[in-house]
């Protein structure tokens, strides 16, 4: 059973596809709870989004690197990009009143499923960190 | 993610199956808009062997049903799985949207006037 996994991606929405299917391989040699298992692939489908709409500006030709890694009864998936913007991990209180007409569901969605999530912006590229835990046993 | 359509009437019925990933989103987004193009006003989407929408999907759910309401229409929802659910709770579009446990409860939904 793998422990971890990464992947490098393009910022190519198709490669959402490829990112979906090999975290959900990994998540299932996990064995962890159905429940738990779509939260991380609604979050991390979700900062693929961001990352393609703002920090690329919906360009296709960007990089995104993606790592994810058991431990102890969680899994942790951090996101690199190299773009111009990094979207903030502040937690939005509540979902804007007009969000029914123009979006902004993404950051409250991922707050809502994740127990931790951190941004940090260096020379090395900009990071969104995500962490699920889907067991107190361990 | 397949992609399925069925006509009942006057009423267009697509099945959503898979993940409905940003890339499968777009890809959905162009089919459903093609189907508002050619004058669809009734339509249900059927989630029973949808794994998962992200927000993405989500976005366009939500767009087609401000287009169908623009010319008088209506979108109808079924067969939500828990994940599915899960969403739409979370982020309070759960009562905002007609939605039916099954495929013919929501085609009664047409059926029965609209009740």
């Amino acid at each position: 059973m793998r422990k971890s996994i990464d992947l490098d991606l393009s910022s190519n929405p198709d490669d959402s596809t490829v990112l979906s299917s090999s975290l959900g391989e990994f998540l299932d040699e996990l064995h962890i709870p159905e429940s738990a298992k779509y939260d991380i692939l609604i979050c991390c489908d979700e900062v693929f989004s961001n990352i393609y709409m703002h920090a690329y500006d919906s360009r296709r030709d960007g990089r995104i690197k993606v790592s994810a890694r058991a431990d102890k009864g969680s899994v942790t998936i951090v996101f690199t990009d190299y773009g111009s913007k990094v979207f903030p991990a502040g937690q939005p209180v509540s979902l804007p009143s007009d969000s029914r007409n123009r979006g902004g569901y993404g950051l409250y969605i991922i707050h809502k499923l994740m127990d931790e999530v951190r941004t940090s912006r260096t020379k090395a590229g900009n990071q969104f960190l995500m962490r699920k835990i889907y067991s107190k046993m361990n | 993610m397949r992609f399925t359509t069925l006509t009942e009437g006057d009423v267009q019925i697509i099945f959503l199956e898979g993940r409905m990933d940003l890339a499968n989103s777009m890809k959905a987004e162009s089919r459903l808009n093609e189907m508002l193009g050619e004058g669809v006003s009734k339509m249900i989407i059927d989630f029973e062997k949808l794994e998962y929408l992200s927000s993405s999907g989500l976005r366009i759910i939500i767009s087609v049903d401000k287009k169908l309401k623009d010319r008088d229409g209506k979108l109808v929802l079924s067969n939500m799985s828990q994940p599915v659910e899960n969403l739409f709770n979370i982020t309070r579009l759960y009562d905002l949207f007609t939605i039916r446990k099954s495929l013919s409860e929501a085609l009664s939904y047409f059926r029965d006037g609209l009740k």
